[in-house]
């Protein structure tokens, strides 16, 4: 079996006798994306500048397809292999044809097939016209497509985005982040994608690593992670905005829990204090009058327009958030003061083993 | 006002009558500020570049010195260099005093703590974050250092304007270390000192103007190599 595209292997870091960054082991696969997703400070930017062999680790190794970079010379072969776009573009003084070119050059590419080169590249991210442009009149979007051209344009075997879209206004911000999925599907290219977006980690990747603290919390496909974080911190961070305490009691190898006005059933083995967490698009709107479930019932607080939805916190006892539909708010005649019923399947219930938050 | 039209007039008379003696001290002057331009350009650059680049147990005590030197007196250095050259001094043997080498080596000394902190200045001036952008991009450590002196040749090309700046218009270091000996160290500092002493206003208010316009014609050629930031470059057809 080939080695992965990049191992990690006890990878400390530390800044003035402080650990920042703890990783014993992560491993990206060859033509895979995988998203390092976390709030700021989480340690995102040092794993990526570690594995980009831009800083030293105080301990631990970074391997590329199971080779170790022993000295200068091996690391600067490795890093002339990747190549890493920041949140700024930080654009060096010139044209874009200048930026574009900067890393061929530093590789003593032939001139001609430079021109060739950063020509293709400019037209892959739809800058074709703007190669002689100053890059000082360009815009945040342009600067930004300019950056990702000039990483493009070596032909990375690595390619890691360190929050490429965060100085970017909204609709920059989607007009980059299509072209870079599209870009990033057509290339197969390896690459590291740090966000603390958990919407961008989810449109990215398949694959993400969740940081806090500088420690990875828990890898896996984006999808599972999202529908079952690991901890009832990454479940807040990750948009579980049901958190709340409850008291668990097994029944019949399930879970019962208990908090104030409510009872649900979980489909877990848990006793104790625990916290539970239940997401918001799992949980689904049902008539006041429906037969016992495993629901809760509560008073509608608010009712509030969020993009193509409305969001509805509800008083149950505990406040609890779902979000519907216009067509649902038409159908059920929701409001404030109206009595709601919110039915979840036990299998979607999420309980952790520490209590409140 | 007369006396000074008059050098006016006087200037432009000297230049138009291609006056062989007013022509070897303005080609020397020019040698002389030049070559220790260079000198410090050589030598203060790099120093200047590894003061702004590097972190290292020190480095605030000589940065202090560099900025200290950055204000050295003329004739401070002057005597220095003077006392290193006598017959009797260190480098006697050499027997430098009152040449235009000896020259140079007091305005190299005037120009290098000039280039060496304004080169430290100007890279300590740029985004940290761009030398991470290079060594991402795949640079060496050499080219590094030549991408942020890139990046800094506005404020570099000053530091270089300084430096000549600095040295074209002393006087105290090339009198004491030259001596202005007529058509050998004469340049037009000391030349123009000597004609203001001998009461021949006119005359070194003429020369005066003329190294004026020598400042002006060097300094003109740097900014207009300054100021051109952008290359022009043609698309593929």
């Amino acid at each position: 079996m080939a080695s992965p595209a990049i191992s990690v292997r006890g990878l400390v870091q530390q800044y003035q006798g402080q650990t920042v960054l703890s990783v014993p082991e992560l491993d990206i696969e060859a033509g895979t994306v995988l998203t390092l997703l976390g709030p700021n400070g989480s340690g995102k930017s040092t794993l990526l500048r570690l594995m980009g062999l831009l800083e030293k680790p105080t301990s631990g190794s970074v391997a590329f397809s199971g080779k170790v970079p022993q000295n200068a010379g091996e690391r600067l072969d490795q890093r002339r292999r990747m190549v890493m776009v920041f949140q700024d573009p930080l654009l060096f003084r010139g044209t874009v044809y200048d930026n574009v070119a900067y890393g061929l050059r530093l590789r003593k590419f032939p001139r001609h097939l430079t021109q060739r080169r950063v020509q293709e590249t400019l037209d892959l991210v739809g800058l074709g016209p703007l190669g002689q442009r100053d890059v000082a009149t360009l815009s945040g979007g342009e600067a930004q497509k300019a950056a990702l051209a000039r990483a493009l344009a070596l032909e990375p075997e690595i390619l890691f985005l360190d929050e490429p879209t965060a100085y970017l206004d909204a609709p920059a911000r989607q007009g980059f982040r299509d072209e870079l999925l599209t870009l990033l599907d057509a290339l197969h290219i390896t690459t590291v994608f740090v966000t603390h977006d958990r919407t961008e980690a989810r449109l990215v990747s398949r694959s993400v690593a969740v940081l806090f603290d500088g420690v990875v919390e828990q890898t896996g496909p984006v999808e599972d992670v999202f529908r079952r974080p690991g901890s009832a911190r990454l479940a807040a961070f990750l948009g579980v905005e049901n958190l709340f305490s409850a008291v668990a009691e097994p029944h019949n190898g399930c879970a019962r829990l208990r908090a104030k006005g409510l009872e649900l059933t979980a489909s877990t083995i848990a006793g104790g204090e625990v916290t539970v967490g239940l997401r918001p698009q799992d949980l689904y709107l049902e008539s006041p009058e429906s037969p016992a479930g495993n629901a809760v019932v509560g008073t509608i607080r608010r009712l509030l327009p969020e993009g193509a939805a409305y969001r509805l916190e509800a008083d149950c006892g505990v406040p609890l958030v779902v979000y519907v539909s216009e067509q649902e708010v038409h159908r059920w005649g929701l409001g404030p003061g109206r009595p709601v019923r919110l039915s979840i399947d036990p299998q979607q219930v999420l309980v952790y083993g520490t209590p409140g938050l | 006002m007369a006396l000074v039209w008059e050098g006016f007039r006087q200037a432009l008379g000297l230049l138009w009558s291609v006056d062989r003696e007013l022509l070897a001290i303005t080609w020397l002057s020019l040698r002389v500020s030049g070559s220790a331009t260079l000198m410090a350009i050589v030598l203060g650059m790099p120093v200047g570049l590894w003061l702004g680049l590097s972190r290292f147990r020190g480095r605030r005590f000589l940065l202090g010195v560099v900025n200290t030197g950055m204000g050295l007196p003329p004739v401070v250095v002057g005597l220095f260099i003077s006392i290193l050259l006598w017959r009797s001094g260190p480098l006697g043997a050499w027997d430098l005093l009152y040449t235009p080498l000896a020259m140079i080596m007091a305005q190299a000394v005037i120009a290098f703590p000039i280039v060496t902190g304004l080169t430290c200045a100007a890279v300590q001036q740029l985004d940290p974050r761009i030398a991470l952008q290079a060594l991402a991009l795949g640079a060496s450590g050499i080219q590094l250092v030549w991408t942020l002196a890139r990046e800094a040749r506005l404020p570099l090309l000053a530091a270089i304007m300084a430096g000549f700046g600095g040295v074209i218009s002393e006087v105290g270091a090339v009198m004491m270390v030259g001596g202005n000996i007529r058509g050998q160290t004469r340049v037009l500092t000391t030349a123009t000192v000597l004609e203001a002493r001998m009461g021949r206003f006119d005359t070194a208010i003429a020369l005066s103007v003329i190294l004026l316009g020598l400042v002006f014609v060097v300094n003109a050629v740097l900014t207009i190599a300054q100021q051109q930031e952008v290359r022009p470059w043609r698309r593929l057809p």
